[in-house]
């Protein structure tokens, strides 16, 4: 099936500029216009569509409002903006409705590529409702203990970015959210990011403050009634596994961008689990408690009641998140990675690795612990494991470096 | 006959004694020895003594007088005593209530045939009164040598005809020109590399209107140094009569302060532009968006027109050969269809005439950006207030085109206006601002209906008006008298510094020598009227007297 796009902008010469522009993808992209807010909400209550791509300032309603609006009745369509204004203050208000934005004037690559990433995984998720769910979503619950720590930095008068870096890094639900912020055009950078520090400071200081002290882009989870899933139990292995990723890709030598992508993916890597956790709780449960009563994997009784596991969920929210795409990727397919087109020792192999070696390192069975020999032994890299295993003790002596 | 003589004596004595009683002052015969005779009482006024006890010698003339005064009389009276027998000589006597009068004493010495002193001869005048105006002239005198002396602006006297008769240290200090070399020569002749024509002008003004004229920003270079700028205020000096006798200048050297205001507008200026930058880049990347995309449209329709030729060359060969078999046919009408040749025949012209629209409005922008951010010149320039006013509207449009409608009604015939043309910019900004915020108070910021902002020129008299009107609620009863006040504000704290009406009133009321006013009217809008005079700008170097 096509994919559905809708274009929203007041100016025709955009609208049309931008049809002509993409008649190249004619055979796989159904391009719709509309001039405003209302025109295009009027548009999109008679015909289904996949992508909303708009400006920013519209007279009569806003980029802003009409994404929120959207965000209210379509959740599960793709909200992008596309804008040439860079009124920090618009910007900042966008941040919750909007999945991604791009700058005018921007690139036919990089509205391509945005596009397609953000749908990517929208066949994987055969669920509408999940898709409805994951799409809604415009941040990830952080640990209360580190959300508190941050409120309490970013308040002081003495706030130091390096510190606020710290937090952010040690933080599934804050890392992810920041770097949707800086993957996307949001704030006006286009480069390769290379730790959730970095990302803090790119962004910074006066900018970390607005978004998570006004517009509150990070949550804390409500721990009551969270205690089936062990929650601070997947914190704590999300920010292990970044670790142990990040040692396996070191000591393969891959180059620095795979070794910084290799912490991030790590740390993200089951930011499903809390997706559904948070959101989910009573099936998610279920199938939990399903899973320990028949001897069964997690997986399987996530399969069974979402048709999806907690990595596609996690991979789809972080696509739509427009994170980059081996992240996104090697979470996607942590449990499965010989299933991934790209079979080559890199990103998703460290995750891989990492998540399951960090489980059997405390005794733990859970659906990340299995690993996937055959993709081990295809890269011939079985024999390695236990060499990564003693690289990993060692770096947990040599005290946590996961920020640098 | 003797009792006639007698009689006679004693009326010539009593008429001697009704003139000595007449005439306003004391005569005294006066002796060697201080003694003194007094032939009526008028030394009793004068003293609080009568002539009794003068005359008895129970006082002596030396008594009365002030002790201190006799060592500066007794040589007066010995010269004359030299020469001529005669003096005058000026002291203070003490009067029996202790107060002090100043006497003139003039008197004959009058000698024995011996040459000895017989008598003194003489009157006294009480001249307390002189003494005290004179006093006072004095005091008034040193106040104002004191007053000169503490002036630290340049003070240059000037006469009637222009000649220089005072200049003082201060002028010698920042001008660099002693006041030898100043003096006695008309202002033009003075050695100093100075804005001449302008203080001529002034000063012709100055004798015409007969009242001060002041004139700022006067440029001179001292020997060797750089350019400054002297702020003068030129005064009339009027007779009695209303004549005008000369003129004082008295000037300062503001080059300091310029370069303050200037740094002050330039803060202001940049905040502006600031707040321009984000809408500026907006309605640039607009454009700019499509003329990328109709171009990128231009490259694949091109590809896909080259491969439709590639199969009508095919076509045309097999013309040529004289066997055009069906399947190539065929074949050039399924490419037609792929290429969408209708698709592409309406589209490419409408593609580059779209680009080439989009080209022309960055251009349009990037030519306003220059012309509104024109660096700032201290002397005014002959501008185009209309171009002016369209190349403001080109730079804010994206802070007012989702509220407003722009309505313009400029006059074509508008004389040029001499004027510092990127103060003129900020203020036209400023009222744009104002009117955009006004209107979107009353129809919210992104509103289905749109307000109007209507800017009109016209001609008016002497100078020229620019209105800016708005469709906003109007200014309130209760700030109308401080909008123009510094640091006054209606926006939220954040935004902007407040100076933008202040400022605009000190340039157009301070530096341009206008007005400007507000008509508002609660519920329907206001009006912002702008005055500037035309003064025809003069030829350099022209002396007016
Ligand atoms: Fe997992
Ligand atoms: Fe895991």
């Amino acid at each position: 099936m096509k994919l559905r796009i809708l274009f929203v902008d007041d100016e025709p010469h955009v609208l049309q500029g931008l049809q002509r522009m993409l008649r190249g993808m004619r055979d796989v992209w159904e391009i719709a216009t509309a001039a405003s807010g209302p025109e295009a909400l009027d548009l999109l209550s008679r015909k289904p569509v996949d992508v909303v791509v708009t400006d920013m300032r519209m007279p009569g309603m806003d980029g802003n409002q009409l994404l929120q609006e959207i965000k209210n009745r379509y959740p599960e369509i793709v909200r992008i903006i596309l804008s040439g204004q860079s009124d920090r203050e618009m910007v900042l208000k966008s941040v919750r409705p909007a999945h991604q934005y791009l700058s005018k004037p921007c690139r036919d690559e990089i509205l391509k590529s945005t596009i397609e990433r953000s749908c990517g995984l929208r066949d994987l998720l055969a669920d509408n409702s999940l898709k409805r769910l994951i799409s809604r979503l415009d941040s990830l619950p952080s640990q209360p203990a580190l959300y508190l720590e941050i409120l309490r930095e970013l308040e002081s008068p003495y706030s130091s970015m390096h510190r606020i870096g710290e937090i952010i890094s040690q933080d599934l639900g804050m890392t992810a959210k920041i770097l949707q912020l800086v993957n996307s055009a949001f704030f006006g950078f286009r480069r390769h990011i290379s730790s959730p520090a970095e990302a803090a400071e790119l962004l910074g200081l006066e900018t970390i403050k607005a978004l998570v002290l006004s517009v509150k882009i990070f949550s804390q989870l409500d721990k009551a009634g969270m205690k089936v899933f062990a929650v601070d139990r997947i914190w704590a292995h999300s920010l292990a596994t970044g670790v142990f990723a990040k040692t396996i890709a070191t000591a393969e030598k891959q180059e620095r961008t795979v070794i910084d992508d290799a912490f991030m993916a790590g740390l993200l890597h089951d930011a499903g689990k809390l997706i559904l956790a948070a959101n989910l709780p009573q099936q998610y449960k279920e199938a939990l408690v399903a899973a320990r009563n028949k001897g069964s994997s997690d997986l399987e009784e996530e399969q069974r009641a979402f048709r999806v596991t907690h990595a596609e969920v996690g991979a789809y929210l972080l696509a739509l998140w427009g994170l980059p795409f081996p992240i996104v990727e090697a979470i996607a397919f942590h449990h499965s990675p010989s299933q991934c087109p790209h079979q080559e020792l890199g990103i998703l192999t460290a995750v891989h690795v990492g998540s399951a070696l960090e489980l059997l390192l405390h005794h733990e069975k859970d659906a990340d612990s299995q690993l996937d020999r055959k993709y081990l032994a295809e890269l011939e890299i079985l024999h390695k494991l236990p060499e990564w295993q003693a690289l990993y003790r060692q770096t947990l002596e040599e005290g946590p470096d996961h920020d640098a | 006959m003797r009792k006639n003589a007698v009689q006679t004596l004693k009326e010539s004595e009593e008429r001697y004694r009704l003139l000595v009683s007449n005439i306003p002052a004391i005569v005294f015969k006066g002796y060697w020895d201080w003694g003194i005779d007094f032939f009526d009482n008028k030394i009793e006024e004068l003293t609080g003594y009568g002539k009794e006890e003068f005359n008895s010698r129970k006082l002596k003339w030396k008594d009365v007088i002030l002790e201190e005064d006799i060592p500066n009389i007794q040589p007066i009276f010995r010269e004359g005593l030299k020469t001529i027998r005669s003096y005058v000589r000026e002291y203070r006597v003490k009067a029996r209530t202790g107060k002090i009068s100043w006497i003139q004493e003039r008197s004959q010495i009058i000698c024995r045939p011996d040459g000895k002193v017989d008598y003194i001869s003489g009157v006294l005048f009480d001249i307390t009164e002189r003494r005290q105006a004179e006093d006072d002239l004095r005091r008034a005198h040193a106040e104002i040598e004191q007053l000169f002396a503490s002036i630290t602006s340049i003070m240059i006297g000037l006469t009637a005809s222009g000649e220089v008769h005072h200049w003082n240290g201060e002028a010698e200090k920042v001008l660099g020109v002693k006041a030898g070399e100043a003096l006695g020569k008309r202002l033009h002749k003075i050695p100093l590399q100075w804005d001449w024509a302008k203080i001529s002008e002034a000063i012709g003004e100055c004798r015409k209107q007969c009242q001060s004229v002041r004139v700022e920003d006067v440029r001179f270079r001292r020997q060797g140094g750089k350019d400054r700028f002297l702020g003068v205020s030129i005064s009339p000096i009027k007779e009695e009569s209303g004549e005008v006798s000369g003129f004082i200048l008295l000037g300062r050297d503001i080059t300091e302060r310029l370069i303050l205001e200037m740094q002050l507008a330039q803060a202001q200026k940049l905040e502006s532009i600031g707040q321009l930058a984000a809408g500026i880049a907006h309605e640039i990347n607009t454009p700019i968006q499509y003329v990328g995309d109709n171009t990128r449209f231009l490259r694949d329709a091109f590809g896909d027109l080259l491969q439709l030729l590639e199969k009508h060359k095919d076509l045309l060969e097999a013309c040529k050969t004289g066997t055009v078999a069906p399947t190539l046919l065929g074949r050039v009408e399924t490419a037609s269809r792929e290429a969408d040749l209708d698709y592409l025949v309406d589209e490419i012209p409408a593609a580059i005439s779209q680009s080439l629209e989009g080209v022309e409005r960055v251009a349009k922008i990037v030519r306003a950006m220059k012309d509104f951010s024109h660096p700032g010149t201290v002397e005014k320039q002959a501008v185009d207030l209309n171009k002016a006013i369209e190349s403001t509207i080109t730079v804010t449009r994206n802070e007012w085109k989702y509220v407003a409608e722009m309505v313009t009604d400029l006059d074509p015939s508008l004389p040029l206006v001499p004027c510092r043309p990127d103060e003129l910019n900020q203020v036209i900004l400023n009222i744009i601002i104002n009117a955009a915020h006004a209107i979107a108070e009353a129809v919210g910021r992104e509103p289905a209906e749109k307000g109007t902002i209507t800017i009109k020129t016209r001609r008016n008299g002497e100078g020229v008006e620019i209105l800016i009107s708005d469709t906003g609620p109007g200014i309130p009863e209760e700030i109308r008298s401080r909008i123009f006040d510094p640091f006054f504000t209606t926006k939220e704290v954040g935004k902007g510094t407040g100076q933008g009406l202040a400022i605009s009133h000190s340039v157009i009321a301070d530096k341009h020598g206008g007005s400007i006013n507000f008509e508002t009217t609660l519920g329907q809008g206001t009006t912002f009227i702008i005055r500037l005079p035309v003064e025809t700008i003069k030829p350099e170097n022209k002396v007016s007297n």
